[in-house]
């Protein structure tokens, strides 16, 4: 029931989509059997990058090569419906005056088939996935997991090339989502085709992805695998849904001058020059004294908010630098931490992540 | 005082200056319906109906009116589609065009349809001179006199219909391998059905009742141009209880499409 070898293929090319703000620039190479995740903030121009692959883009400009078949370059334009791709919409805009038997045998039809082949192997879709006993209803009939289910299968019935997933699991509830994307990254590691999916969550992109792509305002900023770019962030953003404290700065030997202020000493190979230092914030220490003790790096600063994060306390400390820290509420009570307070940190050279800047910018 | 009653204190209070103008508009409505309610003879209504000249006009009515509701059907849904899909220059004043026929004088409307498809009019006289066809005063006239009026109101309807739609659908469907024709008519009408119904209703029960138009361009011959509207019109003069009857059928007739559009648009959700 999975599409076969001979279905998949890799894609690589160049788009380019006009937008009235900005234009949306990505190189993009993906490799069958591998799941990548673009991920970025709202505006960032990800789902433009899926519209443009499946064609729903007309004024995209570049070249997509995907398998041997050319679906656009210099003036050609392959349309949509020539293109071998699967789509799941975070709505899934599934058909509503049709049953979801008759949405899933929709991109079914081959040549010379008859309707009643094409329906029966469109029931044998719905069993697979275990949602046979909805192939009567009409989509108004049936819940949201339910519905993300039949869009997928709708999509992946097409047996395509490539699987195009725009926030797949956005429109569910907390509970049914939970539930939904750990099916999802099942069905995704069955899939044998190339899989990109667009995602503002980063716990999906995390459980879905093999690769991540970060997108900010129309350019790729970053793209490796899950733990290239989740260990070493080359943007804010990144860093703040991977809970890191990012630190942008001048490498000199084994101290790194940090644009904001503020000197950090650090065990690194990286050749002198920009680089980005990444701190988890529990490998930060508070204190309401100075530390005696190995730590290289001490600074003090005044604590800003104070916010529980699950069985933590994350502090946001005004340095410089200024950095995110996280301790036990048992740590909070005892120091007798409150805004406004002024505090003792320390850090570990071996705790702070230095890599060069300039590696992360290439793919615009 | 209790907050309810004070509600209803302020419900009931509809000023005097409000209330006695709006009740003598819904009497101006209403009551010439009233009397011709009143005036029916009942008793003899069948027998009315029954008569030679009312027969031939429902018989010609009901085939002019579904005719023009055809063409229109055929004409209008790709106009409507264009004019709401396609932006191209000058489609503001294609929309005014097409909107004229439904502000425009009916006899203005048989005039300038006269003047086009009449046997020394600018299309007529060459239709004429090459196949020796005469348009006006035929039953073909009927319906091409009730077809200007009429398809204006399946444009529109369809129109608005077409644009509330989600077009994000029609691309799921091309992502779906579907080619143009195939979204067309598995996706985008049968998800706008209800506005062509509507639309179809609409223009049908305009060519149903059209008059002016059509005595102008088509005339008034029992059996061939005379419809129910010209029938209750020259009926007046000569029989005038079976021209109240004809009207009480045409008055039923618009409170069933009434009826149905007004189903129509409290659940613009049926179809789903």
């Amino acid at each position: 029931m999975k599409a076969n070898a001979e279905n998949a293929a890799d894609l690589s090319g160049h788009l380019r989509v006009p937008r009235p703000a900005f234009d949306v620039r990505a190189m993009l190479k993906l490799q069958r059997g591998r799941v990548m995740a673009i991920v970025g903030p709202n505006g960032a121009g990800k789902s433009t990058v899926l519209r443009a692959i499946a064609g729903l883009e007309p004024s995209a400009t570049g070249e997509l090569m995907v398998g041997d078949q050319l679906w656009m370059s210099e003036g050609m334009w392959m349309p949509p419906e020539l293109r071998s791709v699967g789509f799941v919409f975070q709505d899934y805009l599934l058909f509503p005056h049709l049953s979801v038997v008759e949405n899933v045998a929709f991109g079914m039809r081959r040549t010379g088939e008859s309707r009643t082949d094409v329906k029966r192997r469109a029931h044998d879709w719905l069993g697979t996935y275990g949602i046979a006993d909805l192939a009567h209803q009409k989509p108004g009939q049936i819940s949201g997991g339910q519905a993300q289910r039949v869009a997928l299968v709708r999509a992946l019935a097409r047996e395509p090339k490539v699987l195009l997933l725009d926030e797949p699991l956005a429109a569910l509830d907390a509970g049914t989502s939970a539930r939904i994307r750990l099916e999802l990254a099942e069905h995704l590691r069955q899939f044998s085709g190339i899989t990109l999916l667009v995602t503002h969550n980063p716990i999906e992109a995390l459980v879905l992805a093999d690769d991540l792509c970060v997108m900010q305002e129309g350019a790729v900023v970053q793209m490796g695998t899950v733990a290239e770019v989740t260990h070493r962030p080359a943007t804010s953003y990144v860093a703040t849904l991977m809970g890191l404290n990012l630190l942008a700065g001048v490498l000199d030997l084994d101290r790194i001058r940090l644009d904001g202020g503020g000197e950090f000493t650090v065990k690194s190979l990286q050749e002198p020059g920009r680089v980005f230092a990444s701190v988890r914030p529990s490998a930060i220490s508070v204190h309401r004294r100075r530390p005696e003790g190995s730590a290289r790096n001490i600074w003090t600063g005044t604590v800003g908010g104070i916010e529980q994060l699950g069985d933590r306390v994350r502090l946001e400390v005004h340095g410089p630098p200024r950095v995110l820290i996280d301790v036990t509420p048992a740590a909070v009570a005892e120091l007798g931490i409150k805004p406004g307070i002024e505090v003792w940190m320390s850090v570990k050279a071996t705790e702070i992540d230095v890599y060069s800047a300039s590696t992360t910018q290439e793919f615009t | 005082m209790t907050g309810r009653a004070q509600g209803q204190r302020t419900r009931l209070a509809v000023p005097v200056f409000l209330a006695i103008p709006a009740a003598i508009a819904m009497a101006f409505l209403v009551i010439p319906l009233v009397g011709l309610l009143v005036m029916t003879p009942w008793g003899d209504l069948m027998g009315l109906l029954g008569q030679e000249q009312t027969q031939q006009a429902l018989r010609l009515s009901i085939i002019t009116s579904l005719s023009a509701t055809g063409i229109a059907l055929i004409l209008g849904v790709p106009l409507a589609w264009i004019l709401a899909r396609v932006p191209f220059r000058g489609r503001s004043l294609v929309r005014v065009l097409v909107l004229l026929p439904l502000v425009l004088p009916p006899v203005v409307g048989g005039t300038a349809l006269l003047a086009a498809l009449g046997r020394r009019g600018i299309i007529g006289a060459p239709l004429e001179a090459l196949t020796g066809i005469t348009l006006p005063f035929s039953t073909t006239a009927v319906i091409i006199a009730e077809t200007f009026v009429a398809m204006p109101f399946l444009i529109i309807t369809v129109e608005g219909a077409l644009r509330g739609m989600d077009q994000r659908f029609e691309e799921a469907a091309s992502t779906l391998g579907a080619s143009r024709a195939r979204v067309l008519f598995r996706i985008t009408l049968p998800m706008v059905l209800p506005g062509i119904v509507a639309g179809a209703t609409l223009a049908w029960a305009r060519a149903l009742g059209e008059f002016g138009a059509t005595i102008t361009f088509a005339g008034n011959f029992p059996g061939r141009t005379q419809t129910l509207p010209l029938a209750v019109y020259s009926l007046l003069e000569t029989d005038r209880d079976a021209a109240i009857a004809l009207s009480v059928v045409l008055l039923l007739v618009c409170v069933i499409v009434l009826l149905a559009l007004r189903e129509q648009w409290l659940r613009p959700g049926a179809q789903r």
